[in-house]
């Protein structure tokens, strides 16, 4: 049980790290009975969809608004892709079409950003363009693109601010067409034009009925809020509105609850405060709603008043709620919201028992059905339901796993979810595994799941052997147990390393470099260009000759003893994190890296030798080797007493000597024993550093 | 020339300039009200104020100049023009110009605004235009590069027979004039929003007093511009957050007035938001306050005063900000009546 719990601990701890290393996972809204990425889109976006299918692949959305910058007057010569493509089919019903559009495009006034004003006279050709482009439009008999020509005359109503004009053509002629992007569009448009005169409740209705909820959010800005909500279910128990109403006060108390309604944060994510007498007022107004009947969409209340109760810890009421909506009348949505969140709110009380297991592992897999995740359509129109899997998962499942003292299980989810979003966080658990909990969890990934869960979240995870065997000897090497490494890393094959990102470090950097007299810098950029073939992998090897050395120092005395000494400091520090040979010990490599919990403490461990070489040492320049060996370390590992400070009234860069810090005083001991002694060494003489601290001392 | 001998001269230069008599006031004097909206339509209570105060003269906002998606230099928001000005009423077109197109070699653009400008009073049937106007919060850093932009406009405004106005706002009184025929001093928006609990920002005599001092030997013609707005100041706690624009206070629903010019926030809303440069929103929390301001007319007559006292003429001409439906009404027409006085 003491394991379990350490294991826990480190897991928590490498998940919280996670989150303060810079990226923090959205708050994602869980209550959604309408695709929020309709606050995106616009219609434009859906009719680029009909230039791309006839374009092709070659389609690209700036080919569009380059489209209406073409001058009507070059358009038979324009290179534009989108008149090329017309041109290519011979489609001459398109391109009568198309020139008509460019000329309403050029006319319409949106190029008034351009330094060319125009002229009286332009103006009013302009106003007669327009004219001529909506009576040609009007004019149209053809069926083909009926839906096009239509959206063009109520364009030419808009720009001429005729409002009435295009209420009149929606309700005697557009609303008759074809269901289309264009109809919606047009649509969209009448809705606008009942706006600009004053019919602005029903113009809501409209866009919300069509998703529009840019223009909703815009309409009902004054009404996101209890009142509001109210008002709105007064004037029309089944408004539109109330769908984007209900849902923006839900994820709004969400946000208000996750983030303490931090106003500069809640501004960030445009979210609006709701307090506790809001929160408690819905609850009851939902209540009312349901009991009323008036609504058809008892799912949405039923949903939000449970979703509102959850977050408001009335877990009894939420539990009862949701799972209630899932059986009332609205639409598919609406219920499988209410499933989705249950499926989070049953985590906070739930036992950890078959029962509950077999419910969240069907909830999950009606989740990958919902969320449409596959291989080729992981980043769906909707990614709603991927929000949901990561709240549901990484800020609530795994942790309530972890509380129950079944860390294996917690990331055997992790590992499962990490399949679905890729954010890494089972491999980064995994890389802070010691070897003992590595090789406990590949135990348990053959043979030891127990629940439905678990055999779910197994299945999903792969990890073949030599992976293991991979990862388990360079953990060993990690821990300095060189030994017990050799028999992990002997089963892995050099193919397999030369696959992987260290590879070309390994190839290009030899840990038997002393590092104190000659760095191993390569860049990425420019020795990368040519693949390093590898001819061994250095882990083993290390690993081997660690253990000839230990050896060979057992057996020796004197100075002899101390020039192996002075080798193992330097395979120890070349091992380490702050070594050139990082690669031995570790998959990746950044400046922010530290000492891990489960590392050998490779570079005290060179320190020490360093220490022990200076006291034994008979030879003044093994002496002084290990003294600038050890000053090296000190530099490397706090911060060097010789560094560049821009000086302002100069505007240069100039050399400046910190004297309060560690590697001062190294090096005032190592220049010391240098002058004292009246020494000569080749790397003293060519180390930077010490000619810049001697020249400023 | 020795070091010292140097130090004379310069000396004798500054004493000469410190002792020159302060230049006259602007030509042609009338009372002036300014028109900052992306629409000219006039209301008839804006006619009326125009006909009550003998307007002769309207700072028409024309365009900004900002810099678009690519960092070019541009024209924005232009004004459309849906209405006609009063007969009579000369119309100075105004152009404000983002400190930060400065550095983008603004002088690159001085032809295209000119021709602008004149294509617009040309398309709109704006006649007997003599004058442009340009305002900037031009600084330290931004000085030289609009200089040398104001006197290409300058140039070529002689060569039509034209003039070129240009704002001062209080800090640039401490800096060199700028090259134009004269200035305007804008007497409003002169203290800091973050503190307006203490001392009025958009006009506050002791946010004035220490640049009076420039005033006697300011080296550039001025008239004087005075407010007749209001802010709605947002604060969430002690914490400034927005400005809201003419926000309907008195809605019930949503506010609730617990003093003097002070509103309390009773249920969560967003409104557009002014002081974003792109469009967005102000999200109004349940909790939060809104304090109205405006400057007492009895101040604004006070610093009108003050200023006519350090310099005589200041106030020969003096233009309202701005023409507003909304802000005409904040004061008496006896109180514009005042302001208005040389």
């Amino acid at each position: 049980m003491k394991k379990f719990i350490a294991l826990s601990l480190l897991a928590f701890a490498t998940l919280q790290a996670l989150a303060c290393g810079g990226w923090v996972r959205p708050n994602y809204y869980m209550f959604s009975v309408f695709n929020r990425d309709l606050m995106e889109n616009s219609y434009q976006q859906e009719a680029n969809k009909f230039w791309e299918s006839y374009v092709g692949d070659s389609f690209y959305g700036y080919m569009v608004e380059d489209f209406g910058n073409v001058d009507p007057k070059e358009f038979d010569k324009s290179e534009n892709a989108l008149i090329k493509a017309a041109k290519k089919k011979g489609d001459t019903e398109m391109i009568t079409y198309m020139r008509l559009l460019n000329k309403y495009l050029y006319n319409n006034g949106a190029r008034d950003t351009e330094w060319n004003y125009p002229t009286k006279a332009q103006l009013a050709n302009r106003k007669t363009v327009i004219s001529q482009v909506k009576s040609q439009a009007m004019a149209y008999r053809g069926s083909k693109l009926k839906n096009q020509y239509a959206l063009l005359v109520m364009r030419c109503n808009m720009t001429q601010k005729n409002h009435q004009a295009n209420i009149n053509y929606w309700n005697n002629t557009a609303s008759k067409l074809k269901d289309s992007p264009y109809k919606n569009w047009m649509k969209d448009i009448y809705a606008g034009a009942l706006y600009n005169s004053g019919q602005k409740d029903k113009a809501c209705e409209i866009y919300a009925e069509l998703g529009d909820m840019t223009s909703i959010k815009y309409c009902m800005r004054k009404k996101r809020n209890l009142q509001g909500i109210k008002e709105e279910y007064a004037t029309n128990p089944n408004s539109p509105t109330l769908i984007f109403l209900v849902q923006d006060f839900v994820n709004n108390t969400q946000e208000t609850l996750d983030n303490n309604s931090d106003p500069e944060l809640m501004k960030y994510v445009e979210a609006t405060g709701i307090y506790q007498n809001d929160i408690d007022g819905f609850i009851d107004f939902a209540g009312k709603v349901l009991k009323e009947g008036k609504t058809k969409s008892p799912a949405m209340w039923e949903a939000a008043r449970g979703f509102v109760n959850y977050m408001n810890n009335n877990q009894d009421d939420a539990i009862k709620q949701l799972t209630n909506a899932q059986n009332l009348a609205g639409t598919q949505r609406m219920r499988d919201n209410a499933r989705a969140c249950l499926m989070l709110a049953s985590i906070k009380s739930a036992r950890p028992d078959d029962k509950y297991f077999d419910y969240i592992t069907g909830e999950y897999k009606w989740l990958d059905q919902v969320a449409g995740v596959t291989e080729t359509d992981k980043y769906g129109n909707d990614p709603h339901y991927h929000d949901v899997y990561e709240r549901v998962t990484y800020d609530n499942l795994v942790p309530q796993l972890f509380k129950w003292g079944m860390p294996n299980a917690a990331t055997a989810v992790l590992g499962m979810a990490d399949e679905h979003c890729n954010q890494g966080e089972y491999a980064n658990v995994i890389e802070h595994f010691s070897s003992n909990e590595y090789e406990e969890f590949y135990s348990y990934l053959k043979n030891g799941e127990k629940f439905s869960l678990e055999k779910m979240a197994v299945s999903k995870i792969n990890l073949p052997e030599v992976a293991f065997n991979d990862e388990m000897g360079t953990k060993l090497l990690r821990e300095g147990e060189f030994q017990a490494a050799i028999p992990y890393l002997e089963k892995v094959p050099l193919s397999y390393v030369q696959e992987q990102g260290i590879a070309d470090y390994m190839a290009r950097k030899d840990y038997n470099k002393e590092i104190w007299l000659k760095r191993q810098f390569i860049s990425p950029w420019k020795e990368f260009e040519t693949e390093a073939k590898l001819t061994e992998n250095a882990k083993l090897t290390y690993c081997r000759d660690m253990l000839t050395l230990d050896k060979e120092i057992a057996n020796a005395t004197g100075e002899a003893r101390n020039q192996l000494l002075f080798k193992k400091a330097n395979l120890l520090y070349q091992a380490s994190y702050k070594g050139d040979c990082w690669y031995l010990t570790h998959y990746a490599q950044s400046a922010n890296d530290e000492q891990q919990k489960n590392e050998y403490d490779f570079v005290e461990s060179a320190r020490t030798l360093l220490r022990e070489i200076e006291k034994n040492t008979t030879d003044i320049n093994t002496q002084l080797k290990s003294i600038f060996a050890q000053t090296f370390i000190v530099g490397e590992n706090s911060e060097y007493c010789v560094q560049k400070k821009f000086d302002y009234s100069t505007s240069t860069f100039e050399n400046t000597l910190f004297f309060d810090t560690p590697h001062y005083r190294a090096m005032t001991l190592l220049d010391k024993f240098y002058q004292d002694n009246n020494l000569q060494a080749d790397y003293m003489s060519k180390c930077d550093i010490y000619k810049r601290f001697v020249a400023l001392k | 020339m020795n070091r010292s001998l140097t130090y004379i001269l310069l000396l004798i230069i500054v004493t000469i300039m410190g002792c020159k008599p302060a230049v006259d006031g602007v030509e042609d004097p009338k009372p002036a009200v300014y028109y900052w909206r992306t629409t000219l339509t006039l209301d008839s209570v804006e006619r009326q104020f125009l006909h009550d105060h003998n307007v002769g003269k309207m700072y028409v906002r024309y365009f900004d100049i900002t810099l678009n998606d690519k960092g070019q230099l541009r024209p924005n928001a232009t004004i459309a023009f849906e209405d006609s000005i009063p007969t009579g009423i000369e119309v100075i077109p105004t152009i404000f110009i983002v400190n930060n197109c400065i550095e983008h070699r603004i002088d690159t653009i001085a032809p295209l605004l000119v021709q602008r400008v004149l294509q617009m009073n040309e398309t709109h049937d704006i006649a007997s235009v003599k004058e442009i106007q340009i305002d900037c919060d031009w600084t330290a850093a931004t000085q030289d590069a609009y200089f040398n932009f104001l006197q290409l406009i300058k140039q070529m405004l002689e060569e039509k027979g034209m003039k070129l106005s240009v704002t001062i706002r209080l800090h640039q009184l401490a800096m060199p004039a700028p090259p134009a025929h004269y200035g305007v001093l804008m007497m409003y928006n002169t203290g800091d929003l973050k503190n307006s609990k203490q001392r009025n920002p958009i006009l506050d005599k002791r946010d004035v007093e220490p640049f009076l001092k420039y005033l006697a030997n300011y080296q550039l013609p001025l008239c004087a511009a005075y407010p007749n707005f209001n802010w709605q100041l947002l604060y969430t706690g002690d914490k400034f957050r927005d400005i809201l624009y003419s926000e309907d206070l008195n809605d019930t629903s949503l506010y609730s007035k617990v003093d003097k010019d002070k509103y309390l926030v009773i249920s969560s809303i967003d409104l557009p938001n002014y002081l974003s440069s792109n469009s967005s929103y102000t999200y109004l929390n349940a909790g939060d306050t809104v304090f109205v301001i405006k400057p007492e007319a009895a101040s604004i007559v006070q610093v009108h005063d003050a200023l006519s006292s350090e310099r005589p003429g200041i106030n020969d001409q003096v233009i309202i900000y701005s023409l507003n439906n909304s802000s005409i009404n904040n004061y008496t027409s006896s109180d514009y009546e005042k302001i208005y006085r040389p």
